[in-house]
């Protein structure tokens, strides 16, 4: 049993007070073919949707297949685990294992829930001793799972052989803009593959993949700071795991627990792409192209959100021009720094933030956190009032198109990012020497 | 008459010689203490400047993230040249000590004996210094940043409250410690933070409601702005 489990609900389906002793023949190995990570804080509402379409999931797409439910909890008030354990009874073997408390490195979270990382190394964790075929995880706030989420995510792994996939939710042609105009283009000429920066909710592994993960230096430490989301998808991409996309439809989740602040967003997310440049720096700076990976089902866009006002989005940009002037000088070269000087800021519906200077920013900023020349916390939310500056620039050039120009719009700079990269590489190995 | 006023300008004559006979080996020594202090001084300064540089200590010192807060204080110069100038100065006025503890005046009798007792309050003095200034611009900076992307009109203004707020509170930290004036700067201190908090409290109860109430509702509401509220990822 992994070090963080309290709680242990023992096989085949014992009641919710039952609790097993930590012990190697108390976990199955190598005889579980499916094993399901449920993740949980508090999510009394929308668990049993959740439950019912994973098991029936699995009763209709894998009915021969062992399976084993673990539900990671992150310490839930309301009952939840007793819930899981109550639906589960009878149908599928089930776990409970709950997270330390006090042990989050990170309360603030830029998605999911607090403890939902250290959820997902506790399943690992479990994955690696009971070294199951297929991993799949799933978020307990996910009110529009249905059964076919199982297949979809698990057939990949289970029929052809991938190791990682990554879920595509139903979008609107704005929705994920730091997705499209930072994280997937980066990653994308850092990696060499065309896989979207993932959006949390769910995910299919390889047991193998699962496994590996524990071993990587990435879950305690300055790594831990950023989004696991992040930390996954760049271990999968630098290991040459086989990685895809499956498409799942519309996400509709329960949001209660709040929003959380654009800077920590920026910070924990693209704060996790830099850290991986410097832990697989061996692994990205010899790579030039990249390559397609495989899509199951076909994805789906989600209507117009209709117009967006980019006003905030242009004096927030503005604001950062005037206040954080002295910051920015210390992180971008004088030529990237002279060009945003030089953007006409007067007219807001003129406002351009060209993609050239854009993948100029960003490679300076990777530089600056690799050569740590500010606290990185402060470095990385420093760049708000610059993505701002590109987000409202990336609205006001395609919103007279359609997701089709938005779509052409990202790939343009995809390449763009992808034909720079040597600016990136020869200042990275200069400042090592 | 004539043999007491040639008697008295003898004698006077002889006191006055036999003082600055005695004086000058005294202002020798002080002299050679100063010559030998900065010479001792200048060698320490070379030879650490050295020793700092062979081992890269700047380097290191901007990868600990003390150049950026040194530089934002105003001191641009690399850390080791301010080290090995600490030092020099360090080596040099020991020296002038050692000179005027050598002249033996009544007024400097027991200054190495003062000195050397309230040495470790200089030097905790100096540590609360350097934390509180290091701690006043990362504070400073965090809230200037913080400001900014909360999109408020008056970051410069917040960071600098922020900035002063912390260098006035180690300002009476650092006199406490030295033992200077302490009641008045309690006092002080005591007078002008309560001030402060209570002059904010009434700009905001009082002066400031409306906008407080704008700020409050377009920061918790989450029906405003919502045509250029994106999901990010």
């Amino acid at each position: 049993m992994p070090q963080d489990a309290t709680n242990d609900t023992d096989m085949p389906a014992p009641g919710p007070e039952s609790t097993a002793s930590d012990t190697e023949a108390a976990w199955p190995t190598d005889t579980i073919d499916i094993m399901v990570g449920l993740l949980t804080l508090n999510h009394a509402g929308s668990i049993e949707v959740v439950l019912k379409s994973v098991v029936e999931g699995l009763r209709q797409f894998f009915p021969d297949a062992s399976a084993l439910l673990v539900n990671c909890d992150a310490g839930s008030q309301d009952g939840t685990p007793g819930i899981i354990t109550r639906l589960a009874t009878g149908i599928i073997p089930v776990r409970t294992l709950s997270n330390a408390a006090g042990t989050y490195a990170n309360l603030t979270r830029e998605q999911g829930f607090p403890g939902r990382d250290e959820s997902i190394h506790t399943f690992c964790l479990t994955a690696r001793r009971v070294r199951p075929k297929i991993c799949l995880i799933v978020e307990g706030q996910l009110r529009s799972i249905n059964p076919s989420w199982i297949d979809h995510l698990g057939k990949p792994v289970y029929e052809r052989g991938e190791d990682y996939v990554v879920p595509l939710f139903r979008r609107h042609r704005y929705e994920g803009t730091l997705a499209t105009n930072l994280l997937y283009p980066l990653t994308r000429a850092l990696f060499g593959k065309r896989l979207r920066y993932p959006s949390g909710g769910a995910y299919g592994m390889s047991g193998t993949f699962a496994g590996n993960l524990v071993a990587r230096p990435t879950w305690t430490g300055a790594a831990a700071k950023y989004s696991v989301d992040s930390r996954l998808t760049t271990a999968a991409l630098a290991g040459g795991y086989r990685v895809c996309h499956t498409s799942l439809g519309a996400r509709d989740q329960d949001t209660t627990l709040g929003t959380v602040d654009l800077s920590v967003v920026i910070a924990q997310s693209v704060g996790g792409v830099f850290h991986s440049m410097e832990e697989y720096e061996s692994s990205w700076e010899t790579i030039k192209e990249s390559s397609e990976v495989p899509v199951y089902g076909e994805p789906e866009s989600a209507p117009d959100p209709g117009p967006l006002h980019t006003g905030r989005m242009v004096s927030g940009f503005k604001q950062g021009l005037r206040d954080l002037l002295p910051l920015w000088e210390l992180i971008l070269s004088r030529d990237t720094l002279g060009q945003i000087l030089a953007l006409d800021i007067q007219d807001p519906e003129e406002f351009r933030f060209p993609p050239s200077l854009w993948v100029q920013t960003v490679y300076d900023f990777a530089l600056a956190y690799h050569n740590q020349t500010l606290h990185r916390e402060h470095m990385l939310k420093a760049l708000t009032p610059l993505y701002l500056g590109r987000t409202a620039s990336f609205v006001l050039e395609t919103q007279h198109g359609d997701s089709t120009e938005v779509e052409r719009t990202v790939e343009s700079l995809c390449r763009e990012f992808e034909s720079s990269k040597s600016y990136l590489v020869e200042q990275w190995r200069w400042r090592d020497e | 008459m004539s043999d007491l006023w040639r008697d008295t300008m003898v004698a006077g004559f002889r006191d006055t010689v036999m003082q600055i006979v005695l004086v000058l080996p005294r202002l020798l020594a002080l002299f050679t203490f100063l010559t030998l202090g900065l010479l001792a001084a200048w060698s320490v300064k070379v030879l650490t400047l050295r020793i700092l540089r062979t081992f890269g200590f700047d380097a290191f010192c901007e990868r600990l993230g003390i150049v950026q807060p040194l530089s934002q204080a105003g001191v641009r110069r690399p850390v080791s040249l301010i080290v090995s100038g600490v030092l020099f100065w360090i080596v040099f006025v020991l020296f002038a000590f050692m000179g005027v503890d050598a002249m033996n005046l009544p007024a400097t009798a027991n200054l190495i004996s003062q000195i050397v007792a309230f040495l470790p309050n200089v030097l905790a003095a100096s540590l609360v210094l350097l934390v509180g200034v290091l701690c006043a611009n990362f504070f400073a900076e965090a809230a200037l940043i913080a400001a900014v992307n909360a999109q408020l009109e008056e970051a410069r203004l917040v960071a600098g409250l922020v900035r002063w707020g912390l260098l006035l509170f180690t300002c009476a930290m650092v006199l406490t410690q030295l033992g200077i004036a302490k009641e008045i700067v309690i006092a002080a201190f005591s007078i002008t933070f309560g001030g402060v908090v209570l002059a904010l409290a009434l700009a905001v109860g009082l002066g400031a409601r409306h906008l407080m109430r704008e700020i409050l509702e377009r920061r918790f509401s989450h029906h405003e702005h919502k045509a250029d509220q994106l999901s990010h990822l």
